[in-house]
Parts: C-alpha cells; structure tokens; sequence
C-alpha cells in the first residue's frame, strides 16, 4: 500500500513543539483539523512523493522517540486511513 | 417622545438608528447618551430603521430595516429593543469581512486586551460587564475584531447583553450599572442591556495589543482555576467561534495563527465574580509560557 | 434611475458622489446582491483605489464573501462531478454556478444561493441515485410539497448533502411542464459546451441567455431581478463579441475558432450568422420567444446593452405595444426598482404582488394555482410565527 497527498498543493501547519496536538489547513476543501502531531508531521512529510508503509514508519521513527516505534508501525496504517477519510491522503492499493 | 434619529459612531463603523417606537427610543438614549455622534452628511456605513408593524393594538409588532428593506421577521414590540442590538450586531458579523472576527467579549487594562471567546450561557457577558463595573475598559461584548497579520484587536464598545439571572447578578454586582429596557420571553428568555462605554478611553478607535485568550466558563460543580491551555486546540476552538475564519481561508488561517502565537491561552472555570477577576489581574504575562512554532 | 444603475453604467460617476449617495449606492447594491460584482465593474474601471477606505471596506467584504463562495463552489461542483460519473452521466450547470465554472465575465463577483444542473428527464432517477450514494439527502418535506415538485415542477426537491451542507437543485427543463410554452428539453442538450473543469459542462452561449431571461421573466419573487437582469446584460456583451472574434476577420491571427477553447464558444447555430440572428432563431425554435424579447428590451433599456433593432423586432411578441403599457411600470417600477433609500417608488409593492400573481399564471394553469397559492399562503403564516429572532 503506498500513499500521497489529496490536496492539490501542501496543507498548511500551526505545530507547537511542546503540544501533542497539531492545526492543519486543507487549501482545497478549505477545512481546518486538529490533528495528532505525528498525523501532521506524517502528512507535512508526504510531500509529493509517493511514500509505501515501511517509509512512512521509517521516518516517523527517526521523528519520534524510539520508545513508540512499536506503536507507530501498528498505528501507521489506520492514521493514513483516517487521513484519508478527511480527503488529506490519496491510497494506492 | 420625539422619534430618534441619529448617526452613532460606534468603534470603526458608524450607523444611523431612526425609530418612532418609544421603548426602542427610550433605551437608545440611556445607552447610547454617551456615544460620539458622527456628522449627519457623513459615509453611514448601517442604515437601521425599526418602526412598528401591524395594526390590531394588542398585538403591536416591531419591524427591523436595514438598507431601506425588512430584514426579520416582525418581533412583539416588548421584544424590540433586544432585536434592534441583535440586528446591530448581525450588521457587523455579516456583512464585514475587513478583520478575523472571533465571537468573543474584549476587555483591557493597562496590561492589553483579553479576548473571552465562548458559546452563549458559558458567561462571557457576566464578566465582561463586571469587570467594565470594576475599572476595566469594555472593548465588546460579542466580537473581537482583529486586523489580518496584527496582535490587535479593534475596540467596538458597545451596551453589554445580559441574559435571565445575570441580570440581578450584576444589579447586585454594582449600583453604578445602567440598563435599557427588558425584553421579555426572547428566545433567549429575558435579555437587558447594560451601558458599556464606562471607561474614559471607551471611544477611542486605536487598535489594542491582545495579551491573552481566556476561555471562560461558568461552573458551580467544579473548583475555579485559571489555567495555561494548549495553543492548537485554542486554536480550533476560537476559529470554531469566529464569525468568519473560514470564510477568509487561508487568509483566515495566517491571521489566527499570527494572533495565536503572540498570545497566552487560558482557560478560567469560576463561579465567583470577584475571583475570576482577581485572577485575571493577576495573569502571568506571556514571556514565562513556551515558544511556538510554524511550520508550513 | 437608481445610483446603482448609474454606478453600473458609467463607473466614473462614482467619482463625483457625496459620502450620503456612497452610503445608499453600498445599500442599493447590497440589496440586490451586487455588491461584489460592483467591485469587480469599478476595479476595471480604475475607479475602486480613489474611493475612500470606509466605503471600499464594504466592497472588499462583499468581494472576500463572493471568493469564499466561488472557492467552495468549484469544490462542490468537483463533488458533483465524481458522485454522478459512476451512473454515466456530467453535470450540467445553469445559471450562476455555470457563468463561474464557465469563467464568464457574468461569473465575476457574481453570489449563489444554491447550484441548479440540468438533466435529461429520464435520466433523473438514475442522478437521484447517484448523489444520495454520493450523501445528498433530499429534506423534509410533506406529501403535498413532494408531489407538487414530482408532478408539477421543472426540477425535483432540492437536495442538500449531509455533512457539507450544500444545495442542489436537478431540473430536468427550463419551464415547469404546466407552463404554457412547450420547451423540448431534449434540444437544450445538442450544443452544451465546456468548462473550466473537465467533465462539467454548461448550456450553449444563445440558450444560457434564453433560460436566464426564462428564469427571470416567469418568476414570482423579484428580489434578484436587477441581478438577474445584469447578468443578461453581460452575458449579451461577451457572446456578442465572442461569437465575432470567431468568426469575423478579426479572428485573423488566432487561426480560426479552435485556438484556446475558442470553439466551444461557437458551437451552435452553425456557420454563418452572428450571435444576435443565432439567439433569435433558437428563441423561436424553443417557443421561448417573448421571455426573450423582454430580457434584450430591458437590458437595453436599463444597462445599454446593444441589441440590434433587427433583433427586438423580430422577437416583438403580438400586441407587444399594448402589453408593454402594462410590462413597462411592471418591471420599471417593480422588479428593477430597488427600496433604498427609504422612499420606495410609489406603487412598488403593488407592481411586486400583480408580478407575483403574473409568475404563478405563466407558470401554472389556473385550476392548479388556486389550490396552491392558498395552500402558500397558509404555510406561511405557520412558518412566520415561528421565526421571529434574528440572533
């Protein structure tokens, strides 16, 4: 399965360091978010590159502590899921 | 009484009020007493007219024009004064889209303006009027106006609307308060207004730099704390109370971000008055609370 | 004359207005929804800078409003587009959300209330399908307004999506069937044209102006008819040289109507003819002659569009001398009047309720107004009990 973005040009951020939450901005539909900072760090990385599962986990691990690497790689999928359901993220099957 | 009919400047906007209801007139001249008149051959930017409607005497009827034409449907007439400042305020959330506008009362002291986002009934109103009783300067009671890309805030003083038991909370609050006419069984139950424009600078038009959002409510049940809260989630939660955040788009966004960042978020959770002004006072300045970042 | 229409007409003019004609030419247009499209006549015009900041304030609100809605419209009309592609079929788009899409100079500034697309009549089940797939819901509605849409109207209930918001309104012809001209709705699709988004498509440039001026000419509810009325305006000026450049020697350099899309633009009535024999030749064909004939009379009269007198002639309907003694203060003192400021021209409510009358009459026969007009005229007085707050 691999991933890229929904929108037509990068969403824009509000991301403070010391938060575990995240504002996200879809120019397309418009629509603001608050998403989980490594939902927004996930998305702001997607770019437009096309990005597989084992990518995606690779850099949010080398973003996050190694502690939650467990939990990133079972919680990738569902976040570009929920991603996509909020139009953000295309899915390539 | 003599029909009312004069050009008020109110904050950046300025509007002309006619209206032969007596009540309407009454409580026009206790509130607005005070306000500068603008000049009668001056750019009027609302043109309000409230005359009554109807014909059977039990019933008489109050009807709201703006730009020459009805814009609600008729309210009784015991209700008229309550619909003719909701229609001044419709005036500013519909039709001006110059500023971010977030829903939310603006005091200020020395130390800079506070904006109270909240949803109706959490107590901004109750606050914002006693804190104007208590010294405070009432920038508004319902919209923040802030100048895209600014920390400011643009002051739109005007009377202060107090719903049901904030009405004798303030009138035992202070003696000094003064109200215009009741309007009775409003959707909101029963609603006065009290005069806003109590401070010296009350009509002065110069931005105020915003030192903080709070974001109140009112509890019984819980214990009262003023507290730092997360900047995202403000964030959301006050462009969830904007009039016209998503309306701007991406305009809309860069402006709350910028006023966000410059900005301490609190929220304040109290059931006595005299505290939750206390604690505001006291607020800590912005320096001690963490940096933000941006990153797009 | 209203200052609007002097502002419309000759932008310069503003120039020379006092802060109290600023005030009611604000109110007047905001009245009639054309504040945004104001602004976009005067920045052309290079009048908007000189005005001063408390007056181009309220243009600029206007314009962000407008932008806002045509932003979210192209979302929407995106939406549309991949919720009916499954059942085979494009949106068609009429009036407002078509002169957007379609980048018309009518689009510019130019506010919504809801998006109208067309579709073959037999083709409504299987669109209704696809849009409640897609999570368009139709709305609450008892059995007699059911009904009165299925049976009687040109367009079935207006449908709105779920989470969005947004309203669609699906017509299957520009009439209700009850009405007196007989319009073959089939013919409306022979020479649709492109838009700015691919697979959404527009009525071709003559039948655009025959249903605007359909549309305008057999309602009952005047609110938007200066609007309505400038949008024909526009639309007549930008077909009238568009169909010239293509076909003209002034085509010279572009080589012909295939360049830029141009082609799209001529795609009807053939080779040879201008747009103005064009327009009257497919009013006739499609029995909607008369509305036509108003729409260029009072156009011309109000915004000097430039109708050919060959044109306007050929489409007088009969006895339109004496009918025009009635039409005249009508749609003069009526419909294109505006109420600001306060001293409204005496009769115009009159003119509005007999306008109101006329609209039922063209649009339904009489046995079937009756039962209606009562029946609206009840809800009404329910409904207005209800909504008396404005917060």
């Amino acid at each position: 399965m691999h991933f890229s973005l929904a929108t037509s040009r990068t969403p824009l951020f509000y991301f403070d360091p010391n938060e575990e939450t995240s504002v996200c901005f879809n120019p397309d539909s418009g629509d603001t978010h608050l998403l989980s900072t490594l939902a927004a760090v996930a998305l702001s990385e997607l770019g437009d590159e096309t990005l597989s599962v084992a990518d995606l986990t690779q850099i949010l691990k080398s973003r996050f502590d190694a502690a939650s690497a467990g939990e990133i790689e079972t919680y990738a999928p569902t976040l570009m899921e929920e991603l996509s359901n909020l139009g953000l993220v295309k899915i390539h099957e | 009484m003599r029909p009312y009919n004069e050009n008020l400047a109110i904050g950046p906007y300025t509007y002309r009020i006619r209206t032969t209801l007596r009540n309407v007139a009454a409580g026009l001249q206790a509130l607005y007493r005070d306000f500068p008149r603008a000049d009668a051959s001056a750019f009027v930017d609302f043109d309000i007219a409230l005359r009554s409607h109807g014909i059977l005497p039990w019933r008489k009827l109050s009807r709201f024009g703006f730009d020459g034409r009805d814009q609600f449907g008729p309210v009784p007439v015991h209700q008229a004064y309550a619909s003719l400042e909701w229609g001044m305020n419709w005036c500013v959330s519909v039709h001006c889209n110059e500023y971010l506008k977030l829903h939310a009362a603006v005091v200020a002291s020395d130390a800079g303006a506070i904006i109270m986002p909240g949803v109706p009934g959490a107590g901004k109103s109750t606050l914002c009027a006693a804190l104007g009783l208590s010294g405070w300067r009432i920038l508004s009671d319902e919209h923040a106006l802030i100048p895209p890309g600014s920390r400011q805030v643009v002051p739109l003083c005007r009377p202060v609307s107090l719903k049901n038991e904030s009405i004798d909370v303030i009138r035992s609050f202070s003696r000094d308060a003064v109200f215009g006419p009741p309007s009775l069984d409003t959707h909101k139950g029963t609603v006065q207004h009290m005069k806003g424009d109590l401070h010296p600078e009350s009509h002065a038009t110069d931005p105020v730099p915003v030192r903080a959002l709070v974001f109140p409510r009112f509890s019984r049940d819980e214990p009262q704390r003023l507290r730092a809260r997360p900047r995202t989630v403000s964030f959301v939660l006050a462009a969830y109370h904007s009039f016209n955040y998503s309306l701007l788009g991406e305009d809309g966004f860069h402006a709350m971000r910028h006023l966000v960042e410059a900005a301490p978020c609190f929220d304040l959770v109290y059931h006595d008055l005299e505290w939750a002004m206390g604690a505001l006072e006291r607020m800590p300045a912005g320096e001690a609370l963490p940096q933000s970042a941006e990153m797009s | 004359m209203t200052t609007l229409i002097d502002a419309l007409n000759d932008p310069q003019s503003v120039m020379h207005l006092r802060p109290l004609q600023l005030s009611a030419l604000m109110s007047q247009a905001r009245q009639a929804g054309l504040l945004a499209a104001l602004r976009v006549h005067l920045d052309r015009a290079g009048v908007l800078a000189p005005l001063p900041a408390d007056v181009t304030r309220h243009l600029d609100s206007a314009s962000l409003a407008q932008t806002k809605q045509a932003r979210d419209l192209r979302f929407e009309v995106r939406c549309l587009r991949d919720a009916l592609a499954p059942a085979g079929l494009s949106p068609i788009l009429l009036k407002g959300a078509a002169y957007i899409i379609g980048e018309l100079p009518a689009g510019d500034g130019r506010i919504i209330s809801d998006i109208d697309l067309l579709t073959p009549h037999a083709a409504i089940p299987a669109a209704e399908s696809a849009l409640i797939a897609a999570g368009w819901i139709t709305g609450p509605l008892d059995d007699y307004d059911e009904q009165y849409y299925r049976r009687w109207m040109h367009e079935i209930p207006p449908m709105a999506h779920k989470s969005r918001g947004s309203v669609v309104d699906l017509h299957h012809t520009i009439l209700p069937p009850t009405a007196a001209p007989h319009v073959d709705a089939g013919r409306l699709f022979e020479s649709l044209k492109s838009t700015s988004l691919e697979g959404v498509l527009a009525l071709g440039n003559c039948d655009q102006v025959i249903h605007s001026a359909t549309h305008l000419f057999h309602e009952s509810e005047f609110h938007h008819a200066l609007r309505d009325l400038w949008d024909l305006n526009q639309l007549l000026r930008d077909f009238e040289t568009s169909v010239v450049s293509a076909h003209g020697a002034v085509a010279g350099a572009e080589g012909g109507a295939s360049v830029n899309g141009a082609a799209d633009r001529v795609d009807q009535g053939g080779a040879g003819g201008d747009f103005w024999s064009m327009l009257e030749e497919r009013a006739c064909a499609l029995d909607l002659g008369t509305p036509t004939y108003l729409a260029l009379r009072y156009a011309s009269r109000l915004f000097g569009t430039p109708v050919p007198a060959d044109t306007l002639n050929a489409l007088r309907p009969p006895l339109a001398r004496a009918r025009s003694l009635l039409w005249d203060p009508l749609f003069l003192r009526g419909a294109f009047s505006l109420d600001y400021p306060g001293d409204r021209p005496r009769g115009r409510a009159f003119a509005l309720w007999l306008l109101y009358l006329r609209g039922h009459v063209l649009r339904m026969p009489l046995r079937l107004l009756v039962p209606h007009l009562v029946r609206k005229a009840v809800r009404r007085g329910a409904v207005g009990k209800g909504s008396e707050n404005v917060a």
